[in-house]
């Protein structure tokens, strides 16, 4: 359950967080202001009502809610703006848990992720609807606040739930109030999962879309940018003096898995890029940009550390070198890439290095050294990983051909790249370049 | 000379005429004394002024007026030309007095012509005399000179001046034309890059108020070299690309967008409007016809906006074209315009862009070839993905065509770039909506540096569809008939779009105010000069 708690309050947080960033002062105000109430209501309601169950409940977990408080100590010294708010938060968000544990889950569900401004009265009526099926003083809260700001919800993980109550029945002593505790945290699961069909059937009313970053093991095939049907727009800047070879083999890779507009374009900074090269990435747009699933948008420039990659320049800055970008399409052409053999996955990524460190960045002795230990490791294998084709081997052959040395290279090497050149996203990369 | 007998005449005047008794007597001592000093001086003068006359009256002056009374046979060198291979060669140039400092016995000028610059010199010598170095250090500044001189290289650069390796020994000086002692505002100030240090700025309405003087600036003279070249590229691209330059009248009877914002002329007995936009004329020309036209003509807006970018008369490029299938093939046009402008400026003005640059510090224009083309919601969603909140069919405000600007330059590294596919509820009723889903048009929106520069789209070219989406739009049909009617006859498929002029120019150069790329610019709140 801490969890969760923990969760909400961060939820919490980052509502105050956003409307403050909106200086939306009024709105931050009346959010505080909702929470002094509802601090008050709960006093209230405890000296009218005291539940065993419930005070047990609130001793045993104290730990948790102390710690909880100290958490959020450091941050209020941080907020300048308004100190206040951060503690204030915390506390009530945690009262407001004890007093109505029963309503504690209608808070924290995930309901939605943006809302947009204008789109306030569908929104509201949506959490009105929450409101009014589940009757709870802490969902006022979250729906104001959810109408003012960017409002994330994230969805309960039902999983961290069950792994959590055991927990704390272990540590419980035993009797009687075990059990109540137990039937109630039972009651609170059943409420949950009705209120999760109730969340999706409110979700289709209103078609807002989901938010599903909170489930990462579950992560799907496709990343949720493309689950969305958004259109996904990848852009690469290439130098012309430095082809990065195992892009073209990615790219083949990709169009494959996915419906890929590639479009190739120069930028001022260069005047003279070879013909051959200008349309190298482009299949013609033959349909609107919206029917595509990923855009791969390559631009010949003047760049000095090799490639760089940019997919969303709000969340990232450039991501340079040719391997990292290997390492990002290969992510996005198998989103279990780094979950399915960690052991393989890491060996993989020392030979990624390799290629980029000590042999296209390397000098000529490091090179040297890399074709040696490539035609130890070709005596007994035939790829670099495992016992087949993988990105440390996309990233190697890569970096071979740009260095030109494929003809002067040990047996073994060679033998390894004629069996790369006859892989079919290589054959056609190397008949793209050439 | 006359000027040096001047001050000794002026103080026997006013002391020969005395105003008041009591100091009547003191006065007239001091006259006296007065009186000798100056013939004393005069005396000396003339003994100087025989001996440098011999030599130097000659070799300066004032010319008479100009009236064309005779023809003479001279070749006035451009400043421009004045390089180290003309070293030791006798040379007569013409320009503007920039600045002159004379020290004993000799006198530094700067002579500019349009945007070069060089440094004479006036020494005591043979040919120039003391009275001569006098003569030319009193010179009005901005006055027009003609000068003879020895052009020679220089050891130490001559950092202030276009022509840095060579200077102007100059042997004659005269004033073709005299500036008024006073100038309302000083070359050099309307030159200087504002905020750096304590040195003085001209004020941009001072600038505007006094524009001949302040477009005699470098970067002035570099802004609207730049412009005609903005113009040139225009027609040359699409005159290669077989569009055809029409001209289409500026006097209207009907207001052609709308009815808003248009400025009413009276017409003999009636009432015209000035065009909006050339938009009508340019479709009909479609009509009639000519396939692709252009058209580069003032425009003209009624709106009360004091804002950096809007003039109530500014310069519209603007062109419309008939396509065969679909209205990409005219955005791909539009695009390599563009690319096609930027790529003939980056070429052929580098050294006026410097010039502007030195004055307005800017970031280089960045483009990409082929241009950048974004749907309007990934747009929306690049938007969205920054934290704003918007719907994906709203209208784009200002401050998030900025934002955006922004993101896509970081995302794509370019200034330029098109915004295609645009909510079909913030377009114009005569925008062909998007085949699939009526929520879209068949639109587009160009920026550089995060502004608007273009808005266009394909058109509607069926008559019936045009008067069905106008009753949409609660448009009285009536009023637009002649719009209408235009179509009846078998239309093209078409369409095409306008760019104004001084925003394209203002935002490739990075500037701050429309009013730095208008000769004479009109606004809500200036008519003049």
């Amino acid at each position: 359950m801490g969890n969760i708690f923990s969760r909400l309050r961060q939820e919490v947080q980052d509502v105050v967080r956003n409307c403050r960033a909106r200086e939306e002062e009024e709105d931050v105000k009346t959010i505080i202001s909702n929470y002094s109430t509802l601090e008050r209501d709960r006093r209230k309601c405890a000296e009218k009502s005291p539940n065993v169950h419930l005070q047990r409940f609130d001793s045993d977990t104290g730990e948790e809610w102390k710690s909880l408080i100290n958490f959020s100590a450091p941050s209020r010294s941080l907020s300048h703006s308004s100190p206040c708010m951060e503690g204030g938060i915390s506390k009530s968000d945690i009262s407001s848990l004890c007093s109505t544990p029963l309503n504690v889950p209608v808070s924290q569900y995930s309901l939605t992720a943006n809302i947009p401004s204008s789109r306030e009265s569908s929104s509201y009526n949506l959490f009105h609807d929450l409101n009014t099926s589940f009757g709870s003083d802490s969902t006022e809260i979250f729906t104001k606040a959810g109408l003012r700001a960017r409002y994330t919800l994230l969805c309960p993980d039902k999983e961290s739930i069950h792994e959590n109550i055991p927990e704390k029945q272990s540590s419980e002593e035993s009797g009687d109030p075990l059990k109540g505790l137990e039937t109630r945290q039972d009651e609170v699961l059943k409420r949950l999962g009705v209120l999760q069909s109730r969340v999706g059937q409110l979700q289709e009313k209103y078609s807002i879309s989901t938010c599903t970053s909170s489930t990462p093991s579950k992560s799907a095939v496709v990343p949720t940018a493309m689950e969305k049907g958004k259109f996904h727009d990848i852009v690469i800047y290439l130098d012309p003096s430095s082809i990065p070879y195992s892009l073209f083999v990615l790219y083949e890779d990709l169009r494959k898995q996915f419906n890929v507009l590639a479009t190739t374009h120069v930028h001022s900074s260069v005047l003279d890029v070879p013909g051959s090269l200008i349309n190298i990435f482009n299949n013609g747009e033959v349909k609107s940009r919206k029917d595509y699933q990923i855009g791969l948008t390559v631009i010949w420039k003047k760049v000095n550390n090799g490639a760089v990659l940019m997919v969303d320049p709000y969340k990232q800055s450039a991501i340079e070198g040719e391997v990292n970008i290997a390492r990002y399409l290969q992510r996005l052409l198998n989103s279990q890439y780094d979950s399915q053999d960690i052991i393989e996955a890491t060996q993989i990524d020392e030979w990624v290095d390799t290629a980029q460190i000590q042999y296209l960045d390397g000098s000529n002795k490091e090179r040297a050294a890399v074709l040696r230990s490539l035609n130890s490791r070709f005596g007994k294998n035939s790829w670099l990983v495992g016992d087949r084709c993988s990105l440390a081997d996309i990233t190697m052959w890569s970096v071979l051909q740009q260095s030109g040395q494929v003809t002067d290279v040990p047996a073994n090497v060679k033998k390894w790249l004629t069996a790369c050149n006859n892989q079919p996203g290589f054959s056609s990369a190397l008949k793209l370049v050439s | 000379m006359e000027t040096e007998k001047t001050p000794g005449e002026e103080v026997i005047g006013l002391d020969g005429k005395p105003t008041s008794k009591k100091g009547l007597k003191k006065q007239q001592k001091e006259a006296e004394k007065a009186a000798k000093k100056a013939e004393k001086q005069q005396q000396q003068q003339q003994q100087t002024e025989t001996e440098s006359e011999d030599y130097a009256k000659e070799n300066y002056g004032n010319y008479p007026l100009i009236q064309s009374a005779s023809k003479v046979d001279r070749k006035l060198q451009k400043v421009s030309q004045l390089t180290p291979e003309l070293s030791n060669q006798k040379i007569w140039v013409r320009g503007r007095l920039h600045t002159s400092r004379s020290k004993g016995k000799q006198c530094f000028f700067v002579i500019r012509q349009q945007k070069w610059s060089i440094q004479a010199l006036l020494s005591v010598g043979d040919k120039v005399s003391k009275q001569m170095i006098k003569f030319a250090a009193s010179i009005n500044k901005e006055s027009i000179v003609d000068v003879e001189g020895l052009v020679k290289t220089v050891h130490k650069k001559v950092e202030a001046c276009s022509q840095k390796d060579v200077e102007l020994h100059a042997e004659q000086i005269w004033v073709v034309s005299s500036a008024e002692p006073q100038l309302p505002l000083q070359i050099e100030d309307a030159s200087r890059r504002e905020g750096e240090g304590e040195l003085a700025t001209v004020n941009p309405d001072t600038r505007l108020d006094n524009r001949i003087l302040d477009l005699r600036t470098t970067t002035s003279q570099a802004i609207y070299r730049i412009e005609a070249g903005v113009c040139r590229l225009f027609r040359d691209y699409l005159t290669s690309e077989g569009f055809v330059e029409i001209h289409t009248p500026k006097i209207i009877s009907a207001a052609s967008e709308g009815g808003a914002n248009v400025f009413t002329v009276s017409y003999f007995k009636t009432q015209a409007y000035l065009a909006q936009s050339p938009q009508l004329y340019k479709q009909m020309a479609i009509c009639g016809d000519f396939d692709r036209v252009f058209t580069v003509g003032a425009v003209f807006r009624a709106e009360d906006s004091n804002t950096h970018r809007h003039l109530t008369e500014f310069v519209g490029l603007d062109m419309e074209m008939a396509f065969s299938y679909h209205y990409h093939e005219v955005l791909d046009v539009i695009g390599n315009l563009f690319c096609s402008i930027f790529k003939g400026l980056q070429q052929n003005f580098v050294e006026e862009i410097e010039l502007v640059h030195k004055q307005y510090p800017a970031e280089p224009f960045k483009f990409l070839e082929p241009s950048l083309r974004l749907d309007y919601s990934e747009g929306v969603q690049m938007l969205r993905s920054a934290g704003i909140e918007m719907e994906e069919d709203e209208d784009l405000s200002t401050p998030n065509e900025k934002l955006l600007g922004r993101l896509v330059k970081a995302k794509y590294d370019t200034d330029f770039f098109i915004l295609d596919k645009f909510p079909l509820a913030v377009r114009p009723f005569y925008t062909m909506p998007d085949p699939n889903n009526k929520k879209w048009s068949n639109s587009y929106d160009m920026f550089m540096r995060g502004e608007e520069i273009l808005s266009g789209a394909q058109r509607i070219h069926d008559p019936k569809f045009l008067m069905e989406r106008a009753k949409e739009h609660e448009i009285d049909v009536s009023k637009i008939k002649a719009y209408i009617d235009a179509f009846k006859y078998g239309a093209p498929p078409h369409a095409g779009g306008g760019i104004g002029m001084e925003r394209v120019l203002m935002l490739y150069l990075g500037l701050d105010n429309v009013r730095k790329t208008s000769l004479f610019p009109r606004d809500p709140k200036r008519l003049t000069p």
